[in-house]
């Protein structure tokens, strides 16, 4: 902060380019480290009742940090304290376990059924009965949870990812940059996921990765909406404008300062939009472009047997009906948890 | 063979190629009932063939008396049914315009047959029975096919029917590139030689003639020659058949009103309704219900329900609808006829039977000559799975670790069948990913893309699975799935041998020589195994015990003409 423009780094022009802003001068060889000194030195304390020192924005931003640290700390406290977070983790943890053992913990090979026990009802040879093509539905069940869990998350974070950078950008640069970005994040949102979903799936050819691709960049814009209205709030706030005044370029601000105190919002995105492509997923299964058989997919399970509930054969839709709606309500059970502590 | 002296008059009259046909009989080498089907197929008169000691295969299992009145599709009984009433029937909607030459779908076909009367009738038997025509006969070498026209048969409208109809309608087939006729018949070919009688010179021989201007071929019913091409059924619902189109909405249903004028009598039902819906279940449902009282035709998959109903009668024919597994056969992974063969024993066909059609199925031993035609050869060496042949085959091909994409159409049991492929040809590590495409992206992209055009279906994928419907004779199959250059090709088989086989096929005539030529077909398909055909099934229909005398075609082509509610 304190060089000068003649500092023995320098030479040459004694007087400066009157373009070049001191700012840049935190970057000087002769005093390459005050701002890192400074940061290393607050997280190695982990002082948690650091006061947020009024001077300069360095110690502003390392303050922040430490902070950041204390309530992440006070969250999970309060989380723990909530039973729809306990009940909601407890259900994910059942079906990652599943997804996890996947075929070592199903009683029987979830893709080899016997032709002549098709559609054997609920007993104690087959505890969830057996598909149309006689293989056993609970064994499909526990073993479908992978894919979803895979496939799901994996999609929801992509989204997350892609939303979380255009936000950024809209609610940074505002002004047209912001005003294009936004009248065509406005036209994907009017769109219907799935019905988007079902076109560029029939276009591209399904497989997993499609699916992937497709959800995620599909919650892409819902994701950046979000992210830009607290990124505009974020971004009038003085360790912004100091930041700005300090001469960082702008994608630093954006991720190293901003995105930090975004997170919030951003984590309860994420769970909420895990929760929304399990049940796009399966949609898409059920439509019969997602994922594809033989996998015990919970989606493609329903789809391929719902019409054969006319003939009574109930179980083989119920049993992933089940699966489908106790991993939504899990992970929407979190998402609210987090949503209601993390915006306290 | 009672009447001795009869006989000999038979035997006197018939052309030569009857004669090959009754002497084939006499000598034990045909059963009878295939005796009757190809005694008709060649124009012997049901009278000859009695005479002959084919009599009683000529009455339909359901033991009616159509065969006289020549409209029925074979099942149907008169006996005991009220005069009156209307019938419902579900069906899916139709999903092409009903224009007689160029719709393709069973719905289609199913209401243009109400309207529209065809040249000849094949029966759920196979049989052929008059319709427009009389009766037909051949010239001593099946090149030619003289037609007798039935007289004082009236369109709806009134005019008279004429062989002018006949011909005009067989141009229009010719000009649209129909799939049964092509390359049997060109333009020009079709003459009128008087007023009851009309020509047809093939391109080359064939015996099986008569089925490709019967319900078979469901595109060849005529129409009327003043019909402006293209013109929809029920745009100008005019036909020579027992019901006239009162009401037509493509999306909700049909009605049909009787046709008092119609030559073949006064039908005991009223009227008919057809009643579309988008899916099978909810056509189970209403059936089960009471809301319709019969079904065009249902799957065992999700229409398993109707099997067992005690309220229902259930109509299955043997048919020759089967599945095509198609193997690129001029590039790719299956290149190796090897390859291609190995992965054909890893079916295990009898599961598939039972799993997916609860046993309402033939299984298949890679050819197209389905068991239900009369020159199939039972002694064919079927395709029992073997896992260790299919490996040592691929090891002689030099294949290790094979991985492909079966595609396959989203189509009744189709996407199982994948799934049942995919699990035994695991076994002898051979990797199959399941794509399962909706029939749009499926037909225009992975089975005959439109792209490029030369030769048919040169873009298709290296496998996939396709649906073919039934036919009474195998010639679509043979001609367009197999021939060099054929239209749905998907396999690209191009075989000089294979070519000259479906060509002495087509010139056979007589029994020995239909079946030697088939079995050669036969036995170049298991050897080249450009398709795997895992199986034959069964079309199933069924409707309400309330009414009797519905009889259909394996082609959803549904004759209520002796239907009625039960006296």
């Amino acid at each position: 902060m304190t060089s000068t423009p003649n500092s023995p780094g320098r030479g040459g022009d004694p007087v400066g380019d009157p373009v070049e802003n001191p700012v840049t001068h935190t970057h000087d060889l002769t005093e390459p480290t005050v701002a890192e000194t400074v940061h290393g030195v607050i997280d190695s304390a982990l002082d948690e009742q650091v006061p947020v020192p009024a001077g300069p924005p360095v110690s502003a931003a390392a303050a922040a940090l430490t902070a950041r640290k204390a309530a992440r700390r006070e969250t999970f406290r309060l989380l723990l304290r909530r039973p729809e977070f306990v009940i909601g983790t407890l259900i994910v943890a059942f079906w990652v376990a599943c997804a996890i053992g996947g075929r070592a913990l199903a009683p029987k090979d979830p893709f080899t059924g016997d032709p002549f026990q098709t559609h054997a009802s609920p007993g104690s040879e087959y505890w969830l009965g057996t598909d149309r093509l006689g293989r056993d539905v609970l064994s499909r069940v526990i073993s479908g949870a992978r894919d979803v869990l895979l496939v799901a998350p994996i999609s929801a974070v992509i989204g997350v990812a892609v939303g979380t950078i255009l936000g950024l950008v809209m609610g940074y640069f505002r002004g047209p940059t912001d005003d294009i970005l936004s009248r065509i994040v406005e036209a994907f949102l009017s769109l219907p996921v799935a019905v988007v979903g079902l076109l560029a799936l029939v276009v591209l050819g399904p497989s997993n990765w499609t699916v992937i691709g497709v959800v995620g960049l599909l919650f892409a814009p819902i994701v950046a909406r979000t992210v830009r209205a607290a990124v505009l709030s974020e971004r009038e706030l003085d360790y912004v404008q100091a930041a700005r005044l300090q001469g960082e370029s702008a994608p630093y601000i954006m991720f190293r300062e901003i995105l930090p105190n975004v997170t919030g919002p951003i984590i309860v995105e994420l769970t909420v939009r895990i929760g929304y492509a399990i049940f796009t997923i399966a949609t898409l299964s059920f439509l019969g472009v997602g994922i594809q058989p033989p996998s015990p997919d919970w989606g493609l399970m329903i789809s391929e047997e719902y019409s054969q509930i006319i003939n009574g054969y109930w179980w083989p839709v119920v049993y992933p009906s089940l699966a489908i709606a106790s991993l939504v309500i899990a992970v929407n059970l979190i998402a609210d948890s987090l949503q209601g502590v993390l915006s306290r | 063979m009672t009447d001795r002296r009869e006989y000999d008059r038979i035997r006197r009259a018939a052309s030569p190629l009857q004669l090959d046909l009754i002497e084939s009989f006499a000598a034990g080498k045909l059963a009878r009932r295939d005796f009757v089907r190809m005694g008709l197929a060649l124009g012997l008169s049901s009278a000859a063939l009695a005479a002959c000691g084919g009599a009683n295969s000529t009455t339909p299992s359901g033991g009616s008396a159509t065969v006289a009145t020549g409209v029925g599709v074979g099942g149907g009984s008169a006996a005991n049914v009220k005069q009156g009433g209307t019938m419902k029937i579900a069906s899916v909607a139709p999903s092409s315009p009903l224009d007689s030459v160029k719709m393709v779908d069973l719905a289609a076909y199913g209401l243009v047959a109400q309207c529209y009367e065809f040249l000849v009738y094949t029966g759920g038997d196979l049989q052929l029975r008059p319709g427009l025509a009389e009766k037909w006969e051949p010239n001593a070498d099946g090149s030619e096919w003289t037609f007798t026209i039935r007289q004082g048969v009236k369109w709806q409208d009134g005019t008279p029917f004429t062989t002018d109809d006949v011909v005009s309608t067989m141009e229009r087939l010719v000009k649209a590139g129909n799939s049964a006729l092509k390359g049997v018949i060109e333009s020009g070919s079709v003459t009128a030689k008087d007023a009851s009688t009309v020509v047809f010179k093939l391109t080359g021989p064939n015996g099986n003639f008569p089925y490709l201007v019967s319900t078979d071929n469901a595109q060849s019913p005529i129409i009327p020659k003043a019909l402006a091409d293209g013109t929809t059924l029920d745009k100008a619902p005019n036909g020579t058949g027992p019901w006239k189109l009162s009401k037509f909405d493509a999306k909700v249903g049909a009605t049909f009103v009787r046709n008092d004028a119609w030559w073949g009598g006064k039908t005991p039902l009223d009227s008919v309704e057809w009643v579309f819906f988008q899916e099978l279940q909810a056509q189970v449902v209403a059936l089960q219900s009471g809301q319709v009282d019969a079904i065009v035709q249902f799957s065992v998959t999700g229409g398993e329900g109707l099997l067992n109903n005690a309220n229902l009668n259930v109509i299955a024919l043997n048919a020759s609808t089967h599945r095509q597994v198609w193997m690129r056969t001029d590039k790719g992974l299956f290149k190796d006829p090897k390859v291609r063969e190995a992965l054909a024993w890893t079916l295990d066909r009898d599961a598939m039977v039972q799993t997916l059609f609860k046993g309402k199925a033939e299984v298949g031993a890679d050819t197209v000559i389905a068991p239900v035609f009369p020159y199939a050869d039972a002694s064919l060496p079927g395709r029992k799975k073997d896992i260790a042949k299919a490996k040592s085959l691929l090891q002689a091909a030099g294949v290790n670790g094979l991985t492909a994409t079966l595609h396959a159409v989203k189509l009744q049991e189709v996407p199982d069948l994948a799934v049942l492929i995919k699990a035994g040809a695991a076994e002898a590590g051979i990797t199959l990913n399941v794509a399962v495409e909706d029939t749009g992206s499926f037909y225009g992209k992975s089975w005959c893309p439109e792209s490029p055009a030369d030769p048919p279906c040169s873009g298709a994928a290296d496998i996939g699975i396709v649906d073919y419907g039934h036919r009474g004779t195998p010639d679509v199959f043979l001609n367009a799935a197999l021939s060099t250059g054929g239209v749905w090709n998907s396999s690209q088989y191009a075989s000089t041998e294979f070519d000259a086989a479906f060509k002495a096929f087509q010139a056979s005539i007589g029994v020995d020589a239909q079946k030697k030529s088939a079995r050669a077909i036969s036995d170049i398909m298991q050897r080249d195994t450009p398709l795997v055909v895992p199986y034959f099934y069964q079309y199933l229909s069924a409707h309400s015990k309330k009414f009797a005398g519905m009889a259909t075609t394996a082609l959803g082509q549904v004759d209520v003409t002796k239907a009625g509610l039960v006296a």
